[in-house]
């Protein structure tokens, strides 16, 4: 399996964020200053993942899971729940993503699958 | 959301903080009153300046639907035995408002994140549940 590369992932999670318009790229470059590159990065990843698999607002996205083969793990009790915030898909995808070598940061999981396992055949 | 009187409308916003756009001359009543509606409604820096061209076509566009559905209400939706006009006029009105709004971020779907993304039929985990349904 292949190193899996976070940082080149999370860059390219705050590159697709910012070109989303003008105020998306301020509202990163204020959240590096205020909380450092890391957390405005992984805030970068999980509103392109949110976007891109089209979740609803309370579905958690693959980047915010903590382990992929226990999803529960670390999500506090205020999370809606396993039947509707998509916690056991979100961990299914992080598994198939990790897998394949895929950062869990990834601002397109989907595509970034796809190509892994065109690179795969 | 009721309409506001022009009384109301006259009133001077006392806590203005940033300033929000204010009506073209150009628009008639009615679609003034959707301008004064819309823009108080939302935050003052939703709009800039710039997104004024769309928000007047915005307008005029809810105006013309509003006049459109008042007119359907009360002649009906066939008269002499014929399709009422305003039934088309209604149609081209409401989806001048669906591309705008999208644009002007008024829908839900616009409005969370800043998202200028296509919408798909169903979610990739809507999708991935259904695939494990059918396992």
């Amino acid at each position: 399996m292949t190193e899996i590369d976070d940082r080149a992932a999370l860059k390219l999670a705050i590159e697709t964020y910012s070109a989303w318009d003008i105020g998306c790229a301020e509202q990163i470059k204020a959240l590096m200053r205020r909380d450092g590159w890391p957390r405005a990065a992984v805030f970068a990843a999980s509103c392109c993942q949110s976007d891109v698999l089209d979740l609803k607002p309370w579905q958690i996205p693959p980047c915010h899971i903590l382990n992929a083969d226990n999803p529960d793990d670390g999500l506090g009790p205020d999370q809606p729940g396993p039947a509707s915030d998509g916690r056991h898909q979100a961990a299914q995808l992080l598994r198939r993503m990790l897998a394949l070598g895929v950062s869990k940061y990834h601002p397109d999981p989907l595509a970034a699958i796809e190509a892994a396992e065109k690179r795969a055949r | 959301m009721p309409r506001r009187s022009s009384a109301d409308l006259s009133v001077i916003q006392l806590n203005a903080g940033a300033s929000r756009l204010r009506p073209p001359a150009s628009l008639s009543e009615a679609e003034r009153t959707v301008f004064v509606d819309l823009v108080s409604t939302n935050k003052p820096e939703h709009f800039q300046p710039s997104d004024m061209p769309l928000l007047v076509r915005y307008c005029e566009a809810t105006a013309l639907g509003d006049l459109a559905a008042e007119h359907l209400r009360t002649e009906g939706a066939v008269i002499g035995g014929r399709p009422s006009p305003w039934i088309v006029v209604q149609e081209k009105a409401v989806r001048s408002m669906l591309g705008l709004s999208m644009r002007l971020r008024l829908s839900p779907q616009a409005r969370a994140p800043n998202n200028p993304s296509r919408q798909r039929a169903t979610s990739a985990y809507e999708r991935l549940r259904l695939t494990d349904d059918r396992d």
